[in-house]
């Protein structure tokens, strides 16, 4: 294994968040070793795991201490904070609609302040890591039903107001200790993809996973300004092409497993929840009404119609 | 390239070492003598990066919370209430006093997580009273420092939360993972010290008194409740790791002020200061640690080794005592929480590679080097056990080899029987 | 003279054992809190507190480097002190000068890049707290500059220690 800083055509080192072997990871080693065909190794990108979270890694990025990253939705949140419910629960009604949002002018001021804040530059679209579900020992067919009750949700300031402002009792616990918690009743839900609840063993400590599909979650491509720039204009072209195909094909080929993953955990004797999802959405418009009068702009409804 | 990049690492780091820089300053000082080779880029930023990265850790709030307990105990006098406990209960046992050594290192171990707070705390008191006894110096010191090292294995365990934050395990399943492993231990122990008491035709104690006995233990109960508080607490499903520590540490001091009449040795104040002193001193090499894996990682050195041991072997066994022979090794120079720190981000990937558990891996990892702590050139209990006693470092180690044997051998069986760790976690279903 | 110096030197040694004390306090109240909110207050009052997790580690990275600080200060850092025994005074001297020096190193790097840091995270929220003064982003840079400061201080009171031959010093003993 060879290192260096990239700068002249060598190893380009992306952190990625997700652990080794996940889907992401498996479909950028392939990317990564077609680019460095097509380019005659010119272009030589290694993906790693290991060095962080999202903020470890971007801030790696932009400091030059590697040349890009595989991260989640945080750069939104930190770049440009008032668009943050493009990754926020209940926002959206389908995927469709969230990945538009994305695409749209709303999120320019995210990806210019990333560049000029944080050297780096996202290329290519979303990768679609599949809707959130809420798991429990019970179902939650409404808003109703998750009153007052202990769940996990990840350090995300807007996401603990939107679970708060429904009626649950949200609890802030390290994803690493969330199956034990789960398993001695520390908290008594969580929410995550059908995939995560199924790869992480989540369904022998939960009995019921609901179908809230409350937000879809993202995964995204970060390159540093330095080691984009370091890039001919040809194998730039090539590498968002082919990125931006590769990531498409793992989008459909997550939503298409998403359903077998809810198979699986049915067949794993979960029950699978349909919920009243007309309830839960009235049920957050009061709160997100709030966050928008208060951190978000434009307005919900100019949201809803993207 | 690579065997010079590792050497880079590793000798360095012990150069450093070896002229007495301290660990956390040396960890980040070969950093960035790698830093300057052309290898990697020079960044100021990444170090304060990776060192504020390093310290941002909710689970790493567990160490000053154990820590502390273990310190309080000793001041609020719990120590020798336990060491009286044990006495009673071994009773009229040939050899007696040797086995209320072992005995309360166990129940002691349920609530401080470092060997050196039992060498420190409660060795200084089972060994004054093996010295009444009579019994001979070397072997009071031997009984004493190797039933200390019971300590990080039972839970609570600072080592094991430490390995359980670089591993990102679950630190509550690494502690019920340890409980087998440390009382075999213990039983053990017990049985070399009968043997010990046969040969050498030590005396009986008094024999066991029902009224005594329950004398002793309606003292020692409020603090006999701290084990079963954590342990009861984290299958019970009251609390996490982290919060195990609290609860201990609020628990503690509720019993020490309620039951036990307050600060009996050294000074309140003192005491918390010392724990602050001693957590600040982890948790810095915890974060320049962070920077040093950072680079570890950077140069690609796990997968480089991986492919090399991996290229040896295949057999998870025979691959894990490749290992434990490493860190045998390691242990005789390093002091545990820089092992740690710099063998589990090389390690892990292998381990991965290979198929062996990281719960399985941590507790061998735990058990190598706390044998460590028992042998020279560096090992921390010889030199704690030299203060708190009247004999000579060479004399305690001398003494010290017969205890080494049984040791290796349950380390032998914790390596090839992973059954031995993984069966109570799996048992009460935590994986 | 010097002992008007002397007498300011022990206030803000004081002083700074005293805010060392209060951050530990505080982050052990913070994590006790946490456990309250969710079996207590919550249950009775519907208060969760969710930013009780980010507030404890952001006490726990502050003490780290205002406690290494006082570790410095205590000559408390965990050392593997093999050598220094064997030496004369006079060599022992000089490599403990030597130590002193390579930790000045460090520490001027450490410096440099937490300033780096700063400017590069200003205004950037941590975890679920809120942005006010001292519990955003940049303010844990500020905690690494400040404890790097302050460890500066005691390495080179350590190297004049070492100018003028204090034996206490070169034969500290071998910390845990
Ligand atoms: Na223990
Ligand atoms: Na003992």
């Amino acid at each position: 294994a060879s290192l260096s800083t990239g700068s002249d055509g060598q190893t380009l080192l992306f952190g990625s968040v997700y652990p080794s072997g996940h889907v992401i990871n498996e479909m950028a080693i392939d990317w990564a070793d077609s680019i460095r065909e097509e380019t005659d190794g010119r272009v030589d990108i290694t993906i790693d795991e290991g060095f962080g979270g999202e903020r470890e890694v971007m801030e790696q990025t932009s400091i030059g201490a590697i040349e890009g990253t595989l991260i989640g939705a945080t750069w939104v949140l930190q770049q440009a904070p008032s668009r943050y419910w493009v990754e926020s629960p209940f926002v959206f009604d389908s995927w469709e609609q969230q990945r538009r949002a994305y695409m749209s002018d709303y999120l320019d001021e995210a990806r210019e302040n990333l560049k000029s804040e944080a050297n780096q530059r996202v290329v290519g679209p979303p990768v679609y890591r599949g809707f959130r579900h809420t798991t429990g020992n019970q179902g939650f067919q409404t808003p109703s039903d998750i009153e007052g009750v202990n769940i996990r949700i990840p350090e995300v300031d807007p996401w603990l107001n939107v679970w708060e402002g429904i009626g649950a009792a949200p609890t802030t616990i390290s994803f690493d200790e969330l199956y034990s918690s789960l398993q001695q009743g520390v908290v008594d839900a969580q929410e995550n993809p059908a995939e995560t609840v199924n790869s992480y063993s989540l369904y022998e400590v939960q009995s019921h996973i609901t179908k809230t599909s409350h937000l879809a979650s993202t995964g995204w491509f970060t390159f540093s300004e330095d080691a984009w720039s370091s890039m001919s204009d040809d194998d730039r072209e090539l590498v968002e092409e082919t990125l931006t195909d590769s990531i498409e094909e793992l989008s459909a080929d997550i939503e298409q497993s998403e359903s077998e993953a809810l198979d699986e955990l049915e067949d794993g004797g979960m029950e699978v929840v349909e919920p009243d999802r007309d309830a839960w959405l009235s049920a957050a418009e009061p709160v997100l009404e709030e966050l928008f009068e208060n951190q978000w702009e434009p307005s919900l409804d100019e949201v809803r119609n993207i | 390239m690579d065997v010079v990049l590792i050497a880079l690492f590793i000798l360095v780091l012990l150069a450093l070492y070896l002229i007495g820089v301290p660990v956390a300053f040396a960890l980040g000082l070969t950093s960035l003598i790698l830093m300057l080779t052309p290898m990697v880029s020079y960044s100021p930023e990444l170090v304060a990066q990776t060192l504020v990265s390093g310290a941002d850790s909710f689970v790493l709030l567990a160490i000053p919370l154990f820590l502390l307990t273990g310190l309080y105990m000793n001041s609020f006098g719990l120590t020798s209430i336990i060491f009286d406990f044990a006495e009673e209960m071994i009773g009229p046992i040939r050899g007696g006093i040797a086995h209320v050594n072992i005995l309360a290192s166990i129940l002691f171990s349920g609530m401080t997580g470092t060997a050196a707070a039992d060498a420190a705390g409660l060795g200084a008191i089972e060994y004054e009273a093996m010295q009444d006894a009579g019994y001979e110096k070397g072997y009071s010191a031997a009984v004493t420092g190797s039933s200390a090292i019971i300590g990080p294995i039972i839970p609570p365990s600072v080592p094991l939360i430490m390995y359980g934050i670089l591993a990102q395990v679950s630190i509550g399943v690494l502690f019920i993972a340890g409980i087998v492993p440390g009382l075999i231990m213990g039983a053990t122990l017990l049985m070399l010290c009968t043997y010990y008491a046969h040969s050498h035709g030590y005396e009986r104690g008094t024999w066991w008194s029902l009224p005594d006995i329950w004398e002793s233990f309606k003292t020692a109960a409020p603090a006999l409740g701290t084990p079963v508080l954590i342990i009861g607490g984290l299958l019970g499903g009251f609390f996490t790791a982290t919060e195990a520590g609290a609860v201990a540490l609020f628990y503690t001091l509720f019993v020490g002020y309620v039951f036990y009449g307050g600060v009996e040795n050294g000074d309140f104040v003192e005491t918390t200061y010392e724990g602050v002193v001693t957590t600040a001193a982890l948790t810095f090499i915890v974060a320049s640690a962070t920077l040093y894996g950072f680079l570890v990682r950077r140069a690609q050195l796990p997968d480089a080794l991986a492919e090399a041991v991996i290229g040896v072997t295949g057999d998870p066994t025979l691959l894990l005592l490749m290992i434990v022979g490493v860190l045998l090794i390691v242990g005789l120079m390093m002091e545990t929480i820089a092992a740690i720190t710099i063998l589990t981000p090389v390690f892990l990937p292998v381990i991965d590679v290979a198929g062996i558990d990281p719960i399985h891996f941590g507790i061998v990892m735990i058990l190598t080097l706390m044998i460590g702590l028992l042998t020279p050139p560096f090992g921390i209990i010889l030199f704690i056990l030299e203060k708190v006693t009247d004999v000579g470092l060479e004399r305690i180690m001398r003494s010290m080899v017969p205890f080494y044997i049984p040791l290796l051998i349950i380390l032998l069986l914790v390596v090839v029987l992973p059954g031995l760790t993984l069966w109570l976690p799996k048992f009460v279903g935590l994986i | 003279m010097l002992g008007k110096y002397q007498f300011k030197a022990k206030q803000a040694n004081r002083l700074l054992t005293a805010i060392t004390l209060g951050i530990f306090t505080v982050m052990i109240a913070v994590v006790g809190l946490q456990m309250l909110a969710r079996w207590v207050i919550g249950p009775l009052f519907g208060i969760y507190l969710p930013w009780t997790s980010s507030l404890s580690r952001l006490l726990l990275i502050c003490l780290t480097f205002v406690g290494a600080a006082i570790a410095s200060r205590e000559r408390e850092h965990v050392t593997v002190n093999l050598l220094m025994k064997y030496l004369s005074p006079r060599a022992a001297r000089a490599l403990a000068i030597a130590q002193s020096l390579l930790v000045i190193g460090f520490l001027v790097v450490l410096l440099h890049g937490a300033v780096a840091m700063y400017d590069l995270t200003v205004d950037r929220t941590f975890g679920a707290l809120p942005t006010y003064p001292m519990l955003t982003n940049e303010w844990l840079y500020v905690y690494v500059i400040i404890g790097g400061i302050l460890m500066l201080i005691y390495v080179l009171r350590d190297i004049v220690s070492a100018l003028v031959g204090n034996e206490a010093l070169l034969h500290s003993e071998t910390k845990r």
